[in-house]
C-alpha cells in the first residue's frame, strides 16, 4: 500500500476529499481488490474505536455519578501521630471560617476606607489548613503533613508537589481544594480555576468554599462578569462567606 | 476549566478532547435534562440517566466529526434535542404527554446519532476493539487520536510532544502494522 493510497484512505473517511476525488476513489476501489481490503480494514479500525472511545465516554460520565453521590459523605483521612489533639472537623472548619470571615470583613473595611481597586488582593487569603493541624515544635512525617506544613509557610511550588503526590492515588477533593488554593497564590489562575471548578462540580467538603475562591480567581483575572454571576450563586445559597459576597457585589 | 467565553472556543475545546469540558457540561446540564424527561418519558431513572450520557456522547461525537460545527443555539438545546430524540427512539410508546416543549429539531437534523459502546461489533472489529485494549501506550494513544478523536497528524504530533510530523506518520503506520500483525495472529489461532 503506497503511502499516498493511505492518505487517499484516511481523507476519504474524515469527508475531505472532493465530490471528483470522492468518485474516482469510489470506482477504483470496485477494481482494486488490495485497496478494498486496506478500506475494509480502516472501516474496522474505526469502528472499533469508536466502540472503545465511546465505552471510556461512557464509564466517565457513570463515574462522575458515583462520584457526586458517595464522595458527598467521603472524608479526608488524616494520618497524625496519636498523640496529637484530635479536633473535630466540623468546629475547626466552622472556627476556621468565622476566624477567615473576621480577617477577611477586616480587611474589607480597610479597602472601603482605602478605595483600593485591587478586590482581589484585598480579598484574598488562603484557605487556613483545617486537614492536618501542625504542631510547633513537631516535624512533618507522612507527606500529608509536609504537603500543609509547607502551604502553611507559603512554599506553594513545595506543597503543589506534595499535593500531587497524594493526589496520585485517587482524586480527592480535598486535597485539590488546597492545592488550588496554592495554585492561586502563586498566580496560576486558569490551573487554580480548573481546580476550583473541579472542587465545586464534586459536591464534597469544600465546595462551596471552592466556589468562594473561584469567584476572587475571576476577580483577579478581571472577569467581573463571570465573578458577578458566582457571587450571586453565593448569596442565593446563602453559602461559604455570602455576607463577603454581598458585600463584595457592590463594588463591582 | 476555565470557562470559555464565547461558543467557538467551547466547541474548540471541546474537539481537542478537554474532558473537563465535557463534564462540566455534563454537570450544568444534567438535573433540567432529568426533570425535563421525568415529566414526558415513563421509564426509570437509570434510563433517563443512561439517554442523557448518551446525549452527551452523541454531541462529543458529532462536535468532534464537525457535524455540529457552529452553535446556533446553546449547548444545552443541542443535548436536549439530541437526549429527546433518544429517548424517543427507545420509549416512544411511553410518552406521558404531548406538550409541545420548545426543543428546536431543526439544528439536530445532521447529527449521527451512533454511540459507539452500543454498535453491534463484527468479529473483526470485536477483535480490533479487544487488540485497542492490550496495546501498548504510545500505539493506543496514537490511535485513539487518530481514529476515534479525529486529530490531525499535526495535532498528534503536538499533543504528544513529538518533533516532526514525519516522526507521528512513521510511528503510525508502525502501530497500524503491529495492529493488523496482532489481528492476524488472534485470527490465525481461532481458525
Amino acid at each position: 500500500m503506497s503511502e499516498k493510497d493511505l492518505d487517499l484512505i484516511e481523507r476519504y473517511f474524515r469527508d475531505l476529499l472532493s465530490e471528483e476525488e470522492r468518485l474516482a476513489f469510489e470506482k477504483r476501489i470496485e477494481s482494486d481488490e488490495e485497496l478494498k481490503a486496506e478500506v475494509d480494514f480502516h472501516q474496522d479500525m474505526l469502528v472499533a474505536a469508536q466502540h472503545e472511545g465511546d465505552t471510556a465516554l461512557k464509564k466517565m460520565f457513570q463515574q462522575q455519578e458515583t462520584k457526586s453521590t458517595n464522595v458527598a459523605n467521603e472524608t479526608v483521612k488524616i494520618e497524625r501521630p496519636p498523640t496529637a489533639k484530635i479536633f473535630s472537623l466540623k468546629k475547626v472548619m466552622a472556627l476556621a471560617a468565622s476566624v477567615l470571615f473576621m480577617v477577611l470583613s477586616y480587611w474589607f473595611y480597610q479597602q472601603s476606607l482605602l478605595g483600593s481597586p485591587d478586590l482581589f488582593a484585598n480579598n484574598f487569603e488562603q484557605y487556613p489548613n483545617v486537614i492536618a493541624p501542625i504542631e510547633r515544635g513537631e516535624t512533618a512525617t507522612t507527606t500529608l503533613e509536609k504537603a500543609f506544613a509547607a502551604y502553611e509557610n507559603k512554599r506553594y511550588e513545595e506543597a503543589i508537589s506534595s499535593f500531587d503526590q497524594l493526589e496520585n492515588s485517587t482524586i480527592n477533593f480535598d486535597v485539590l481544594f488546597y492545592k488550588a488554593n496554592a495554585l492561586l497564590a502563586l498566580g496560576k489562575n486558569n490551573t487554580a480555576m480548573q481546580a476550583f471548578e473541579q472542587v465545586v462540580n464534586s459536591k464534597t467538603k469544600f465546595s462551596a468554599q471552592a466556589k468562594w475562591y473561584l469567584a476572587l480567581t475571576y476577580l483577579k483575572q478581571n472577569n467581573n462578569v463571570q465573578a458577578k454571576t458566582i457571587l450571586e450563586e453565593i448569596i442565593k445559597d446563602k453559602s461559604f462567606n455570602y455576607q463577603k459576597a454581598e458585600e463584595l457585589i457592590t463594588q463591582l | 476549566m476555565e470557562r470559555s467565553t464565547n461558543k467557538e472556543q467551547i466547541l474548540a475545546d471541546i474537539r481537542i478532547g478537554k474532558e473537563e469540558v465535557l463534564q462540566d457540561i455534563y454537570n450544568a446540564n444534567r438535573d433540567a435534562f432529568l426533570t425535563w424527561s421525568r415529566k414526558r418519558f415513563s421509564c426509570s431513572e437509570d434510563d433517563i440517566l443512561d439517554a442523557y450520557q448518551d446525549a452527551m456522547i452523541v454531541f462529543y461525537n458529532n462536535v468532534k466529526n464537525k457535524k455540529i460545527t457552529n452553535l446556533e443555539s446553546t449547548i444545552k438545546t443541542y443535548i436536549f434535542a439530541i437526549g429527546k430524540n433518544l429517548l424517543l427512539k427507545s420509549y416512544a410508546n411511553n410518552q406521558k404527554t404531548t406538550l409541545s416543549d420548545n426543543i428546536d429539531d431543526a439544528i439536530v437534523r445532521k447529527v449521527d446519532y451512533t454511540v459507539g459502546h452500543k454498535i453491534e461489533l463484527t468479529h473483526r472489529q470485536q477483535v480490533l476493539s479487544g487488540i485497542l485494549n492490550q496495546m501498548g501506550d504510545v500505539c493506543a494513544n496514537i490511535i485513539k487520536l487518530f481514529y476515534y478523536r479525529n486529530f490531525s497528524i499535526e495535532a498528534i504530533k503536538h499533543e504528544l510532544g513529538y518533533k516532526h510530523v514525519d516522526v507521528v506518520k512513521s510511528q503510525k503506520l508502525r502501530c497500524m502494522k503491529k495492529l493488523k500483525t496482532m489481528a492476524k495472529a488472534q485470527k490465525d489461532s481461532l481458525f
